[in-house]
């Protein structure tokens, strides 16, 4: 009898917590970073929710003003000699030099001043012809003060801190999407969070993945900021080593636990073009895909089994195919 | 056609049929958008029927993109960003087509009768 007893306890315990209505996810949406961040959170309860949402618009806040390149914030001071670097700014620079380190200056933080003299610092780039060779040689040659521009970089290490904030205020759940850029925690109530990839060359979904645990997703695109001067399209995904735009991707996208390390890859992997799989392998990047100039798909084995492809691509190469140097 | 045997026959018919239950697999068409999700920056999202022929402004960061839906599609057809990268991305009809305006920040995203993304990552 006791044992009916009990296991009638049991019985009624789980009804009762499959009885609890679902958590309602909050949303929230600000421009931050120079774009647009949408917030997805599933919290305990909506005062708490509201909570996580001012915080994460305060992080996101303080990372656009204290990390641009230009302005009057403390990366802007401390590149025109106003300001030292306080510890946190330090902090960033010295993960940014590393990086550069570790992706052979694929990735550059000093890349500022030929991100100027291409008129991609501003929004908005003023209509007009690229910079002559001569600037860039000068650029090239390190005859430019150098200026330390996070761009490739800020985002992701902004995602990072946003998911650490919210896990440290007890949040489990949520998604962040920041200017395409998205970093999840958790899952959506239940499932793995659905992202879909956005087709670089038209509006439909290209393939669809499943994120879950810390995890976040950055693509380098040529496809959002670019000018045509006579004829010829320029995006703003610059060679350290020639000067000029990138050539020979469209689209290079990195699947990684860190947000950060995800941002300077795909930027960093963008630009190596054609020589991708080593670099990524140097990284620590197992998830990578490379969408090339003339519509085929290179990918690693990794993330080849977690896409879905709604759109399929022209040709698909698996990177363990791909010779390391060609 | 002579050296052609019944059992060749019967291998091409099999062929064939495997094509097309591989290709009825893999294929997975687009679904119909019914409704345009449209969010800015500077306003609350707006939603709007893909059913009814329309056109709104919405108010952006640099200032207000002009949105058309027509004939069951959705497109930007004003913008006051210099590359109009917005307005080169066309017509969107089917769940999950998506265009932005990086710089007015503003994006639109067809959405069907049941969600299949949570997020589109661009």
């Amino acid at each position: 009898m006791t044992r009916s007893f009990a296991a009638a306890c049991v019985l009624f315990a789980v009804a009762a917590a499959g009885c609890r209505p679902a958590p309602e996810p909050v949303h929230d949406r600000f421009p931050a970073l120079g774009t647009l961040i949408d917030v997805t959170l599933y919290a305990d309860d909506p005062e708490h929710g509201a909570h996580a949402l001012r915080e994460l618009r305060a992080l996101f806040a303080e990372a656009g003003h204290d990390w641009a390149a230009w302005g009057d914030g403390a990366l802007a001071r401390y590149n025109d000699g106003a300001a030292a670097a306080d510890a946190g700014l330090q902090a960033l620079l010295d993960e940014a030099a590393a990086l550069e380190r570790a992706s052979g200056g694929l990735f550059n933080p000093a890349i500022g001043a030929l991100t100027e003299l291409w008129g991609f610092h501003r929004q908005e780039r003023e209509a007009g012809p690229p910079p002559d060779d001569d600037a860039i040689r000068l650029w090239l040659n390190g005859e430019v003060p150098p200026r330390v521009d996070l761009g490739a970089f800020a985002k992701g290490v902004a995602l990072r801190h946003a998911v650490s904030r919210l896990e440290g205020m007890g949040v489990r759940h949520a998604l962040i999407n920041a200017g395409g850029d998205i970093a999840v925690l958790g899952d959506a109530n239940g499932r793995p969070w659905r992202i879909g990839l956005r087709d670089p060359r038209g509006p439909g979904v290209f393939a669809g993945v499943e994120l879950s645990g810390r995890e976040a997703i950055v693509t380098s695109g040529d496809y959002e900021r670019a000018f045509e001067w006579e004829g010829v399209r320029y995006h703003h995904i610059l060679d350290p080593r020639t000067g000029a735009p990138a050539r020979g991707t469209v689209a290079f996208t990195v699947i990684h636990h860190d947000p950060a390390l995800a941002d300077a890859a795909a930027t960093a992997l963008f630009v190596a073009g054609d020589d991708w799989p080593p670099l990524a392998q140097r990284l620590g990047v197992d998830d990578a895909m490379r969408v090339t100039a003339d519509g085929h798909v290179e990918l690693t084995a990794t993330m080849d089994a977690r896409l879905r492809f709604e759109l399929l691509p022209r040709d698909k190469v698996i990177v363990d195919a791909i010779p390391a140097s060609r | 056609m002579r050296y052609l045997r019944p059992a060749d026959y019967a291998v091409i018919a099999a062929a064939t049929l495997l094509v097309v239950v591989l290709a009825a697999l893999a294929w997975r068409p687009a679904v119909t958008g019914t409704r345009v999700e449209i969010r800015s920056v500077a306003q609350d999202t707006l939603t709007l029927d893909l059913t009814v022929d329309t056109e709104v402004r919405v108010r952006g960061r640099l200032g207000d993109s002009v949105i058309t839906v027509a004939d069951g599609r959705v497109r930007f057809t004003g913008a006051p960003c210099r590359n109009r990268v917005c307005l080169a991305s066309g017509w969107l009809r089917a769940a999950d087509d998506f265009a932005a305006c990086v710089p007015n920040g503003v994006t639109v995203r067809v959405t069907g009768p049941a969600a299949r993304y949570d997020s589109i990552h661009y």
